[in-house]
């Protein structure tokens, strides 16, 4: 069982300590299928917190567990140092769920102004805040329309916009690019990003791993309803060993020129990509500039998300996977 | 929970209710069904179309081929058909239908996945967040019922200058038929998720609890004129006979675990049949139009006082067996008018039981030796056997037989005039004696001063008459619990209740 902490200063806002949850086959079958089998997790207030994982792993239940809509687990779970059935905390949380629904009969505005109020928040505080979320994401033209005219893209930054309207110091993210297009996906990650300077803690639990890549520092990876590693994005993707070198210009007899140094030579326009052990590099440099060639940029080659991703389910589910 | 979140709830189901198409769609039909309560006026001698063309009752009677009676105000028969036929029937039965179709969605849309992720992680309760589902209903019959009503009520009094405020409580009982609906409706949709079962199930229990509550009537009716046959039978042939009665009734036995059944059904079951009813006394209650005295013995009831009197010494509308009218006026020769009710056992004389029927006075006996003792004394009376048209239940009008005993008492100068008039009803004589001076009424006066009271007289239903009749008499605010209006509604809502306490029990243990 590894335990996910990563609370910076001190203060928790979400923590779960040997949480379990079974959904049982029937009502009276204690056996079934386990969801989450002890999972420990902590996030630190700021954070913007990654949860990964398959189809099946757990995710959308540990979330939901945070959120008191799901009943019958066992274990420990915090949201601000209370337990989830307990409203008060809830006013301090914006949720964008997956596949959510928002009502077809309200306008956007109205879906706004209404959630937001319905969160705890003042009418005139959600009202000063429409205006400047609906246009960070993009949807200021076409708040005065019912949400069954919306597209799902526009849904999705809807919702995205409902779930800060109230000023949340925690917000929970289930897919929210799902459906987006890439434009609207850079304005998902921007205010992401501003979310986090402001210092609201962020808690996304999403399939994209670039993106999660993107603006996550702290990622969770679970996989069978267990925590399979945690750490920052440099912890889970660690170096290849493998150098990426571009050039002002690249001769063609560069195979000669860097023979019997480094391996697994990848020649492209304007550089090429070696793979190196301990002083190589300073050899391969030497040999560069003997030549007089100039070297633009020297980039240590790492492991995406998705490699280290794919690497630990592939450990965790032997011949399951391809 | 503060009052931003209950304003945003309330706007939410605003929302919802204003962006139904169903809704919309009612609205004009709505509209449509209140237009012509302004667009036609309803006036006691003609009738007006669009403030401009001006018919008369006779010219529309003669086409349609309906005469109308000339006891009757035929604008205010018109106007109460009217309301009956659109509160009650388009709107209790095909507007409620309709609005429970319409609504039936709103509790499954909540449920929806997606949807109550977003609404449950607000700090909003399940329990409060389901109610305001409930609400919605209520708002969306709330607002119909009250244009349909407040519409129809607004055009009659400002076109026809026909005004009755207890109508208004049609819009009540409306939304409180939908409600016990609705209740039922957001139950089956927690449970379920559907709106399509929802929507089949409240049919089926609209349609169950009509029949239970027709059959227990029924019941009740079939066993009260049972217990009159029995009695009647003991009474006219003696023990023997009321023994073998019984014994008839032996045989009827088996039909106790049916009578049971209904019993429990009618008793758990909300009481959607009694809403009109309901209605009708409320409205009774709201206009002052209940009778004026009442008989308890008989059930035999006087709508109104005697024109230009006042009853005297009567703080509640029964009597036991004298009444007295006084004039209003308490100066002047109308001071000298009065009127008097009197009953009388019609078996006086306990000497012979065997032979009751025999003996059983009637109204035209009583009126003969009244005018014997008239005679006698010197008076020249005349008997006349009079057909008055009487209420019975103010819906249906029938004939019923008085016998008037008139003469002249007083002086040449100051001739008043006298008369006494008969009818019987049950085990009892009533007379009513008239007193006025000349002076102040002629001939005609007189006839017409007796007319209009008892104009008034509503004679309890036959016993073997229409069973909604003879359930409308027993069901009343005071009438004993199984026919009692506060019993119907409050075990109505404790079924009400019952549903919307279940479904918050499932509601709070739905895992998402």
């Amino acid at each position: 069982m590894v335990e996910a902490s990563s609370s910076q200063n001190g203060e928790s806002i979400v923590s779960v300590k040997d949480l379990h949850k079974v959904f049982r086959k029937s009502l009276f079958k204690r056996s079934g299928f386990p969801a989450l089998r002890g999972v420990n997790l902590e996030v630190g207030r700021g954070q913007v917190f990654g949860l990964l994982g398959p189809n099946g792993a757990g995710k959308t239940t540990l979330v939901k567990i945070l959120l008191g809509l799901t009943r019958g687990w066992t274990g420990e779970a915090t949201l601000f140092g209370k337990p989830p059935s307990d409203a008060t905390s809830r006013k301090r949380v914006g949720y964008l769920p997956e596949a959510h629904r928002l009502p077809p009969y309200l306008t956007g505005q109205q879906v706004m102004h209404l959630f937001g109020m319905m969160a705890g928040s003042s009418s005139e505080r959600v009202l000063s805040n429409i205006g400047p979320l609906l246009d960070k994401v993009n949807m200021t033209g076409s708040a005065d329309r019912k949400i069954r005219e919306y597209s799902k893209g526009m849904q999705q930054r809807l919702g995205l916009a409902q779930a800060l309207v109230h000023d949340p110091e925690l917000v929970i993210l289930d897919e929210p690019t799902d459906g987006v297009d890439p434009v609207g996906r850079a304005s998902i990650r921007e205010m992401v990003l501003e979310l986090k300077e402001r210092g609201v803690t962020v808690f996304i639990n999403s399939h994209l791993l670039m993106e999660v890549e993107m603006i996550c520092d702290h990622v969770v990876i679970m996989d069978k309803g267990k925590i399979l590693v945690q750490g920052s994005i440099e912890e889970l993707t660690p170096k290849t060993g493998a150098v990426e070198i571009d050039l002002k210009e690249t001769p063609e007899d560069i195979d000669e020129l860097l023979s019997g140094v480094g391996r697994n030579l990848q020649v492209r326009e304007g550089g090429f990509q070696l793979e190196l052990n301990g002083n190589e590099q300073d050899q391969v440099i030497d040999r560069l500039r003997d030549r007089g060639l100039s070297i633009l940029a020297i980039t240590p080659r790492r492991l995406t998300l998705e490699q280290s991703f794919i690497g630990l389910i592939k450990e965790d589910q032997p011949g399951e996977r391809s | 929970m503060n009052g931003s979140i209950l304003r945003a709830l309330f706007q939410d189901s605003l929302q919802q209710v204003l962006d139904n198409r169903v809704f919309r769609l009612l609205v004009i039909l709505t509209i449509m069904m209140v237009v012509p309560s302004f667009a036609i006026g309803w006036h006691p001698d003609r009738v007006s179309l669009l403030w401009i063309w001006e018919y008369n009752y006779s010219d529309l009677t003669s086409t349609l081929g309906v005469p109308i009676s000339p006891d009757v105000r035929p604008d205010e028969m018109v106007i109460q058909s009217l309301q009956g036929v659109f509160i009650e029937f388009f709107a209790g039965v095909f507007g409620i239908i309709f609005c429970i179709a319409a609504t039936a969605f709103f509790v499954p849309r909540m449920l929806e996945k997606g949807a109550a992720d977003t609404l449950f992680t607000k700090p909003v309760s399940r329990t409060v967040l389901l109610l305001m589902r409930y609400f919605s209903g209520l708002l969306f019959v709330g607002i119909l019922s009250t244009v349909l009503v407040g519409g129809m009520w607004a055009g009659f009094a400002l076109v026809s200058g026909y005004t009755d405020t207890g109508f208004m409580w049609s819009a009540v009982t409306l939304v409180y038929l939908y409600a016990l609906l609705h209740a039922f409706s957001v139950l089956v949709a927690t449970v379920t998720r559907s709106s399509i079962t929802s929507i089949l199930l409240v049919m089926i229990l609209f349609t169950f609890s009509g029949c239970v509550h027709t059959g227990w009537k029924f019941k009740e009716f079939a066993n009260d004129q049972m217990a009159f046959v029995d009695l009647r039978n003991d009474m006219l042939q003696g023990e023997s006979s009321g023994r073998r009665g019984r014994r008839d009734r032996d045989r009827l036995d088996f039909l106790d675990g049916i009578g049971v059944t209904l019993d429990v059904l009618h008793y758990v079951l909300p009481k959607t049949s009694d809403a009109t009813t309901i209605t009708s006394m409320l409205r009774q209650a709201v206009e002052g139009t209940g009778p004026r005295l009442r008989d308890k013995d008989s059930g035999i009831e006087f709508l109104y006082d005697p024109e230009g009197m006042e009853l005297q010494g009567s703080s509640t509308p029964e009597f036991d067996t004298i009444v007295f009218w006084t004039p209003a006026e308490s100066s002047g020769a109308a001071s000298r008018q009065s009127v008097k009710l009197m009953r009388q056992d019609r078996e006086p004389d306990a000497e012979d039981p065997g032979d009751k029927r025999a003996r059983r006075i009637s109204a035209a006996q009583a009126a003969r030796e009244f005018r014997d003792q008239q005679e006698s004394l010197g008076h020249d009376a005349e008997m006349d056997r009079v057909s008055f048209r009487v209420d019975r239940t103010r819906r249906r009008r029938d004939e019923n037989n008085l016998i008037a005993i008139t003469w002249t008492e007083g002086t040449e100068l100051d001739p008043i005039h006298r008369s006494r008039l008969f009818f019987h009803w049950a085990e009892w004589v009533y007379w009513v004696d008239f007193s006025a001076p000349k002076s102040i009424m002629d001939d005609e006066g007189f006839e017409d001063w007796q007319d209009g009271f008892f104009r008034g007289l509503a004679m309890p239903d036959q016993r073997f008459g229409d069973i909604d009749e003879w359930y409308e008499e027993r069901f009343g605010w005071h009438s004993p619990w199984r026919f009692n209006a506060f019993f119907s509604i409050f075990s109505s809502l404790g079924f009400l209740s019952v549903c919307l306490l279940s479904a918050l029990f499932r509601l709070k243990r739905y895992d998402l």
